[in-house]
Order: structure tokens, then sequence, then C-alpha cells
């Protein structure tokens, strides 16, 4: 996929664990580590607006689009 | 038309019901322009086509009698010429052209939606009012087919069966699973179509337990 989770880099860089991150978003640890691992297929505004406000940074900060030659 | 790309089975069968649609719309054009022309130009050309009616058993004799060691004949089907008809009952002949048309209408305009249902599969966009609206009408088809049968029994057979000479009978042997019409071939479309409902249902599932 063209777009690129960067959830452990901004974890590493708030020095939060995934558990502590679940605590505070709400959102069960299996599906943060699906998101982190990049294996999500969609992502909730409501969720992106969770973590972004529990990790105090922006969208772009989590997700980053990714050139590639083949999109799909 | 992006899913036209990849050869999916929805591909195929839309392939298959789209040669059918096609086939049925040529005899809608067709079959009742030479019932028309039958019954106003050449009231003694040959069949176009023959009606089926039942016989009983005791009119049906086999050529050979040694065949009835082979064949038990309990009921058989007797076959009355389309230029017999207009002969000797062109009221019946026009109620049974009319009632023909309609039913064909109904089968074509069922395959019509059958077919779009397969395309909007094809085009990945099932799950629609429009699609709702097809499942509905072909429901409703498939359960006139019975009505109509008992129409077609009693009101047209039953008068040809006063009408019918014996010696224009014959005789059909075949297997009783095998169905003389569509319908199991309908069916089985249908299935067909459910399970690509179903591969698309489960797709979309799929990717709704994957959305964080």
């Amino acid at each position: 996929m063209a777009i690129k989770v960067n959830l452990d880099l901004m974890l590493v860089k708030r020095d939060m664990t995934l558990t502590q991150l679940s605590e505070e978003v709400g959102v069960t640890i299996s599906n943060l580590s699906i998101l982190k691992t990049g294996k999500a297929k969609a992502i909730r505004f409501s969720t992106l607006n969770a973590i972004c406000d529990a990790l105090d940074c922006q969208p772009g900060d989590i997700l980053e689009y990714e050139a590639s030659d083949n999109n799909n | 038309m992006s899913g036209f790309g990849k050869k999916s089975t929805a591909y195929i069968r839309y392939l298959i019901v789209n040669a059918w649609w096609y086939l049925s719309c040529l005899a809608g054009i067709l079959l009742p322009a030479l019932l028309t022309y039958g019954y106003f130009q050449d009231p003694h050309s040959d069949t176009i086509m023959g009606i089926n009616v039942p016989l009983a058993d005791s009119l049906v004799a086999l050529k050979n009698p040694e065949q009835y060691q082979y064949i038990t004949v309990d009921s058989a089907t007797g076959q009355v010429d389309f230029n017999y008809l207009l002969q000797n009952n062109p009221t019946l002949y026009i109620a049974w052209a009319l009632f023909f048309c309609v039913v064909l209408a109904l089968i074509i305009y069922g395959i019509y939606q059958l077919r779009n249902l397969l395309k909007s599969s094809v085009n990945n966009s099932i799950f629609t009012e429009q699609n709702v609206g097809r499942i509905k009408t072909m429901a409703v088809i498939i359960i006139l087919i019975d009505p109509l049968r008992w129409i077609q029994h009693h009101f047209m057979f039953k008068t040809l069966g006063n009408i019918i000479p014996p010696e224009t009978a014959n005789i059909r042997i075949g297997l009783q699973m095998v169905g003389d019409d569509w319908t199991f071939i309908v069916m089985g479309l249908l299935v067909f179509t459910l399970a690509a409902v179903f591969e698309k249902g489960n797709e979309m599932f799929q990717e709704l337990k994957l959305t964080v």
C-alpha cells in the first residue's frame, strides 16, 4: 500500500508504549497493532483524531504517502 | 468497468448471461414476428414450433412389441402443429401467441435484470438499491412461473386436448431429472449470483475487520 503508517516512530518520539496509547485512545491493542504493522485497510477519523490527541501530533506525522509503481 | 480487467468468475457468468440475453432478445423479436406472419400471410406454412400436450397412455403403441420389455409407457407427450391449430382454432392460436409473447417478455425482462445484476457485481457495486429492486423483480418473475403454468394447463392444454388428433402424436423419451424448461438453469445462475454477492460481502467484511 502507498500509505505508510509511522505510528511506531511517533511512539518512540513520545516515549510511549502501545499499551499506554491503547488505554488513552480507547482502541484495543490488537487494532493498534494492525495499524502499526500497516495491515489496516482503513482508519476512522475518530481514531485518527484520538491518536493525534494522545500523541500531540498531526495526521501527517502518523500517515505518510509513499509513491510506488503499483498503487494497488 | 474497472473490474473487467480481471477475468473473474462474475465476469464469465456475466458473459454467459449476456449471450443468453441477446439470444432471448433475438427470439423475442423473431418469434412474435413469425407467429404474426403465420396468421396473416402464410396459413399453410410449415410448423414454426409445436405445443406439447400430455396424452393418455392408451393412445401410445410402440412399433416393436418387444420394446415393451424395455420401455414402460405411463403417459406420453403429443405435439400439435401451429399450422393445424391455426386452421382449426384460430382464437386459441391468437390466445396462445399472446400468452407466449407475454411469457417471453417476462423471461427477457428477468434475464435483463440478471444481466444487470452480474454487470454490477463485475463493477464492484453490487450493494445498491437498484440491485435490491432487481432481485425482487426476479423473485416475482420466478414466483409467476407456476401460476402461468396453471393458466397454460387449464386454459390451453385442456382445449387442445379436445382437438388433438392421435395420429399427430409422438413420444419423447427423456430423463425425468432433466427438465424440459430452463428453470434449473435460471435457478443455478441465481445461486451463482448469490455466491457473487456473498463473495463481495465477505470481501467488505474483511475490509471492515481491518478498519481501525
